[in-house]
């Protein structure tokens, strides 16, 4: 099977990590995956193709920006595959009702907005993907987790560690998050924690043009608690130095925006963070952790009495990697990347 | 014919006047042409529909990006009308390969965002039938359909006789010699010329008026993405006693002329290059002015028939623009002769019988 994947292509966000190894794996297992264009620098481990008649399935990957296809391209793309074969998939869960989390990160800023994500989306395909890990109630949406692990790609530098702590992602929704779970944690056990590292978009400060177009909330940060809390930001990394980066943490955590947590939806975090070799944890309660992770998962949740199991984890180590490595190969078992292509080609061809 | 055209309609560029002449002469000879979209208020004088069922072919025109509708409308148009029944004008010659006439290219990046190939598999994706404004296209594929036409019923003075007319054009007040209404896109180098051979009578003839776009400065994003094309010297048009003005709507362009003397018709470097025609091309034998072809003269003969030559000047621009000031009456007789001929090879008539010619095979 052939599959055109046509997205926004972002060196340091969005879904080119899954990309690549949906690339990567598939020619592996006799799959041919593509992403449309011709090659760019920094992309080295894409493969890039404009025969879009060529392939079997062409999948729009679409995240929180609605307008990035040029109309070159995709009048190119929309004239050369067959309605049937076009498929969407909706990383943000913008084909859904207004859903709005916290009473600050919403999918649509209202309805006129929802409108348009779902008239753009209906006139390209007529199945859209969502990658959530629980079934969608709309008959026009199929879930499939799409984001998996790859076990060969599992990164062992036995180099020393730099970070206590680290957290690799922009700060793009995640700041209640941080300011409610995370910063109480480690200001709890400052004394016992030595470096913590933040890496990512707008940890420093937020992007110029947020005021001036009142799209505030996103970026919302309090660079004092950093600094009173000694956690140093530095810029965001490519992806294919993610993995590597999170290897100088003894800690990595995880989190997702408030909205996709809600939706169940997966990211390509999910997995990264477990490809590393550092003890994950990840912001999510000990059941939704347990679906995804397998009975580890419950031990890795940073959920409830954050500040002691932060402590725990930082004086028990081994006892964590042990648990990091059965959580490991729960993934390795029910996500990997060969699993996910077998339930990519079942959703389309369903 | 049942035609839709799609097309980023601009009231002061692109082919807004050509368009605007098939809708208005489509009833005389048969057919029927709609835009396709909302109607925008500034463009009452077009119909507009979003039904494409009821047409019989779409036809793209196309010069930048914008002509392209955006989602859902592009969906919705190429999912539903077959490839056969889809047409592309090409108006710069994007389908072709790259290009590089001086500063002037048909594909670039830090212009329109997109790269070559883009424009080409776009083009080839949305039909087969690919047309472009020239009688000699470079690309085996592409069909030569000169697109714009001449249309009689839009000449500001109909005059009959050379002597009519060159009593017409002598008589009325004009302030103004020189009369180029254009934009300042890749034609500041041919437009620099006139204007400075013609320095040394413009006191008697008057003085020059350039309307259009970015005859005032060099745009600002011209400097930022250091696009060369749109350059100017302000203070040499100064010195040159030059006026300029804000583009002006496409049905104001031929009245407006009438407070020049002489119009200059200039192509862009790529467009001689290519032997691309223009809405220009034809639209300055309506206006009551004596035409300056500066553009390729086989193109020039090619379209006008043989008295082309008279209003195609040597290099002596200055001594052909003396004798049209003296006497003026042959070259009438030669813009006369040209009318004729452009109404009876380049009518819309005439384009609407290519079109349907170009369709049937």
């Amino acid at each position: 099977m052939k599959i055109l994947f046509v997205m926004e292509l972002r060196l340091n966000a969005g879904s080119i990590q899954a990309v690549a190894s949906y690339i990567r794996t598939g020619h592996e297992l006799g799959y041919d995956f593509a992403v449309y264009g011709t090659k760019i620098n920094g992309f080295s481990s894409i493969k890039f193709s404009t025969d879009v008649r060529s392939f079997d399935f062409i999948i729009f990957i679409f995240e929180s920006n609605l307008y990035w296809p040029k109309k070159l391209p995709l009048a190119h793309i929309l004239a050369e595959s067959p309605r049937n074969r076009r498929v969407i998939l909706d990383a943000d869960g913008m084909y859904n009702p207004i859903i709005c989390i916290d009473g600050y990160d919403c999918n649509h800023e209202n309805e006129k907005n929802q409108k348009e994500w779902l008239d753009y989306y209906d006139s390209i395909a007529d199945k859209i993907i969502q990658p959530a890990i629980v079934p969608s109630q709309n008959p026009n949406v199929v879930s499939i987790p799409f984001y998996g692990y790859d076990p060969q790609y599992r990164y062992k530098s036995n180099t020393i560690k730099k970070y206590d702590l680290m957290y690799v992602g922009h700060n793009w929704w995640r700041w209640d998050v941080m300011r409610n779970i995370v910063l109480p944690a480690i200001k709890d056990n400052i004394d016992i924690i030595n470096d913590i590292c933040f890496i990512g978009h707008w940890w420093d400060k937020p992007p110029p043009w947020v005021k001036e177009c009142d799209f505030e909330d996103p970026f919302r940060l309090d660079h004092n608690q950093f600094k009173n809390l000694g956690i140093k930001t530095k810029p965001a990394i490519p992806y294919n130095q993610v993995i590597e980066m999170m290897d100088h943490g003894h800690i990595n955590i995880m989190t997702q925006r408030p909205l996709l947590r809600n939706l169940k939806h997966m990211t390509s975090k999910y997995f990264e963070i477990f490809s590393a070799d550092t003890i994950p944890l990840v912001i999510l309660d000990p059941d939704h952790s347990e679906l995804v992770y397998g009975s580890a998962g419950r031990d890795l949740s940073l959920h409830g009495s954050t500040s002691d199991k932060l402590k725990d984890v930082i004086q028990n180590k081994k006892k964590y990697n042990k648990i990091v490595n059965k959580a490991r190969d729960h993934i390795s078992k029910y996500h990997s990347y060969n699993q996910r292509i077998q339930e990519l080609e079942k959703a389309l061809i369903s | 014919m049942k035609l839709l055209i799609i097309n980023d309609l601009n009231p002061t560029m692109k082919s807004v006047a050509t368009l605007e002449g098939y809708c208005r002469n489509a009833n005389k000879f048969g057919h029927h042409i709609s835009i396709y979209g909302d109607r925008p208020k500034y463009l009452r004088s077009f119909k507009y529909t979003k039904n494409y069922k009821d047409y019989d072919y779409a036809l793209f025109v196309m010069h930048n990006p914008q002509d392209i509708p955006g989602l859902p409308d592009l969906a919705r148009l190429l999912d539903n009308i077959p490839k056969e029944n889809r047409i592309v004008i090409d108006c710069l010659g994007h389908y072709n390969k790259t290009i590089r006439v001086e500063h002037d290219f048909n594909h670039l990046e830090k212009l329109d965002g997109h790269q070559g190939w883009e424009w080409i598999d776009a083009i080839k994706a949305i039909s087969d039938k690919i047309l472009q404004p020239t009688p000699n296209p470079l690309m085996n594929d592409v069909y030569p359909f000169l697109f714009h036409a001449f249309d009689s019923d839009k000449i500001d003075k109909p005059h009959l006789s050379p002597s009519e007319a060159t009593r017409s054009w002598s008589k009325s007040r004009r302030r103004h010699g020189i009369i180029y209404t254009g934009h300042n896109w890749q034609k500041w180098e041919q437009i620099l010329e006139i204007l400075k051979t013609t320095a040394k009578i413009s006191d008697k003839i008057g003085p020059p008026l350039l309307t259009g776009w970015n005859w005032d400065k060099r745009p600002d994003w011209a400097v930022e993405k250091g696009i060369k094309g749109a350059d100017l010297d302000s203070k040499l048009l100064k010195k040159l006693k030059v006026q300029t003005q804000q583009a002006i709507p496409f049905h104001k362009v031929i009245t407006h002329s009438r407070r020049g003397r002489i119009c200059p018709i200039v192509h862009r470097p790529l467009f001689n290059k290519m032997k691309f025609v223009t809405n220009r091309t034809f639209e300055t034998f309506c206006t009551e002015t004596i035409p300056l072809i500066r553009f390729n003269p086989t193109l020039a003969e090619h379209v006008y028939g043989p008295a082309a030559g008279k209003l195609i000047p040597d290099n002596d621009i200055l001594s052909h623009i003396t004798k049209i000031i003296e006497d003026p009456q042959p070259f009438w007789q030669a813009i006369i002769d040209i009318r004729k001929h452009l109404s009876l090879h380049h009518s819309f008539e005439c384009r609407f019988k290519e079109l349907e010619t170009i369709l049937k095979n």
